[in-house]
Parts: structure tokens; sequence; C-alpha cells
């Protein structure tokens, strides 16, 4: 059974305000003055303006979260053109190297988590990898050179969740398992006698006696509707049966 | 009529030499998951029946009889003492 699920708006808002705390932390880190009103918007996953003209995505994965960075190939450039207030033309090779070092800079710092990935160049986010549905959020970054579009998954979401402030209120939810805790299961307990064959079943008489082909001493085995769970001794309670776990 | 009685073993004959599984059922218990999860060696688990209880004797997981557990020298045995 498929489970599908977007991101609530008050998940979606901190997670806004999260990478818009990483966006004030890397333009204060970088220092340029021009960046000052950059900012963050939530946009639809599956319906981000991609930035027009010739773009490139770049990909931060770690275990199952993933961020999917997307712009103008010129990003870096751009980037370092402004903070470095020198003209971005191709040739110059200090521009590029402080573009690619600022611009992944950016990425590291909204990934948002100590030992963020490098960013590796990819193809932009599959329908399925980051559709809304799937719990994906879109976010547009502006207000630096280029624009950029921003995909998280449901892995990223969950990843960073787990960091959101509750808002000062006290949760009155308890663990899943904890609720379960006192749930009462049924369990049989059952002696397993071999195999006979079928014929030999049909022509049973009372008063008969099935020598099984296990010990007087057998092994019980403890299961539930789901599955065996256990397995051990038959001895004798104060009046009823009892099986002691190996 | 002997028609039918001539089919019918012959489709007995044909089952003679298929094995169905034989389990004694000899109690339930009921426990909460905490409990579950908490079980360890050792452990005892009480169970609903006294000692010298019948158990129900499932084929192939259906129950199809009751019966004792009984000792014959090393081997354990069931005495039959109800059928479907």
């Amino acid at each position: 059974m498929e489970r599908i699920g977007w991101q609530g708006a008050t998940r979606t808002r901190l997670l806004k305000e999260r990478l818009g705390q990483g966006l004030a932390h890397w333009r204060e880190g970088w220092g340029v003055e021009q960046w000052r009103q950059a900012g963050v918007e939530v946009e639809c996953a599956e319906q981000c303006s991609r930035p027009a003209g010739e773009r490139q995505c770049w990909l931060l994965e770690s275990g199952d979260a993933a961020m999917w960075v997307e712009g103008p190939a010129s990003i870096g450039p751009a980037l370092a053109s402004h903070a470095l207030r020198v003209d971005g033309s191709p040739a110059n090779a200090l521009v590029h190297g402080v573009g690619k070092r600022c611009f992944f800079d950016l990425c590291s710092t909204l990934w948002g988590k100590d030992g963020a990935p490098s960013p590796v160049r990819s193809a932009p986010p599959g329908e399925r990898e980051a559709a809304s549905r799937h719990g994906g959020l879109g976010f547009r970054i502006a207000g630096i050179p280029e624009n950029l579009t921003i995909t998280v998954n449901r892995a990223w979401c969950q990843l960073h969740a787990s960091t959101l402030p509750n808002e000062g209120r006290p949760s009155a939810m308890v663990e899943r398992r904890v609720a379960l805790g006192s749930t009462r299961i049924a369990i049989t307990a059952a002696i397993e006698l071999g195999e006979i064959q079928l014929l030999d079943s049909l022509e049973w008489k009372v008063g008969e006696i099935l020598l099984a082909d296990v010990p007087h001493d057998p092994k019980v085995i403890l299961a539930t509707p789901a599955g065996r769970i256990a397995k051990g001794s038959l001895c004798r309670g104060r009046s009823t049966r009892a099986v002691v776990l190996d | 009529m002997n028609k039918e009685t001539t089919k019918n073993e012959k489709d007995l004959s044909l089952l003679g030499h298929v094995k169905v599984s034989l389990v004694a059922e000899i109690g339930q218990a009921e426990m909460t998951v905490d409990e579950l999860f908490g079980l360890k060696k050792q452990d005892t688990v009480t169970l609903d029946r006294s000692v010298d209880a019948e158990v129900t004797l499932l084929l192939n997981g259906r129950p199809v009889a009751k019966g004792e557990l009984v000792a014959v020298e090393d081997r354990l045995g069931v005495r039959l003492t109800e059928l479907a």
C-alpha cells in the first residue's frame, strides 16, 4: 500500500525559517552588502520557477536525505564578481575559483547540518523523488545575483524537523511504541509433533495413542498470530502449564 | 454407488503418501506488547490450561481432535479422547 503525505504548513514555515537562517549566516560570512535583501520563498516542489537560460543542478545527499540546488551555470562567477567587486568574465580564474567556493559554501550552509555532503552535479529531481505528495518541498532564493531553486525530499525535512522548536508548547503526545505497550496480545503454546501420513489421520480412533517423533520433554513454541516469538520447555506451574524460555 | 466408492478409494490411494503436519496446542497466554518485548531467557510464561488438561490436535493448522499428553518410554504421545 502506497503512503503519501504533504508537509504541513507549520513544518514548512519552520523549515523555510531554517533555510533563511542558513542564508543569512552565509551572507554575513561573505560580507557582501548587496545581498542584504536575499530571502527564501516557499514554492510548490513541482512548480519551482526554474531560472531561465542554461541551468545546472547540484545534489547534496546523505543517506535518504537529499537537496537539489538549481541555478544558472554562471551562478559561481556571478556570486564572486559581486563579492570581489570585479568583472566576472569567464577568463578570470580568480572569479571562478572564488565563485565555486562561495556557491558550495551556500549549498553546505543551506543543508543546515554539520558535515554537509559535497554538492555534485546531478539531474534535476525526478517526478517522485521530491514530489509534494511524497513530502518534498520547493524553495526559491532571491536577492542574490541569480535566483536559485532548492528542492528537498521528505527525508531531508525529517532530518531537520527533529531539531525544530516545538513552539514552546509541551506535547501531550506519547511515542507510538509507548501507546501500544499496553495492548494485549494472545499467545499460543504448541508442540510440533512432526509429520504424519494423510491416510493415517483418517483412521484415528478415540483411545489410540499417537506416538510422536519427539522426546517426552519436547520444545514448546510460543507464537502470536503474526508468527513465532520464542521457544522453551514445558514445566508445571502451580496449577497450570507453564513454559520456561530457552 | 459402486462407481462412487471406487472413485473415492482411488482418490485416497493417490493421497496416501502425502504428509501433513501435526501440532498439539497445549494452551494460551495473554500478555502486553511491553511484556512481550521484555521476554528473556529463563522467563516463565504461564498458560491458561491446567497441567492435565486436554490438548488440541491441529492438522495443517486446523483443530481436528483432542487428546491427553502421555509419555511412552522416552517419547511423547497423545491419547485421543475426541475426534471431529
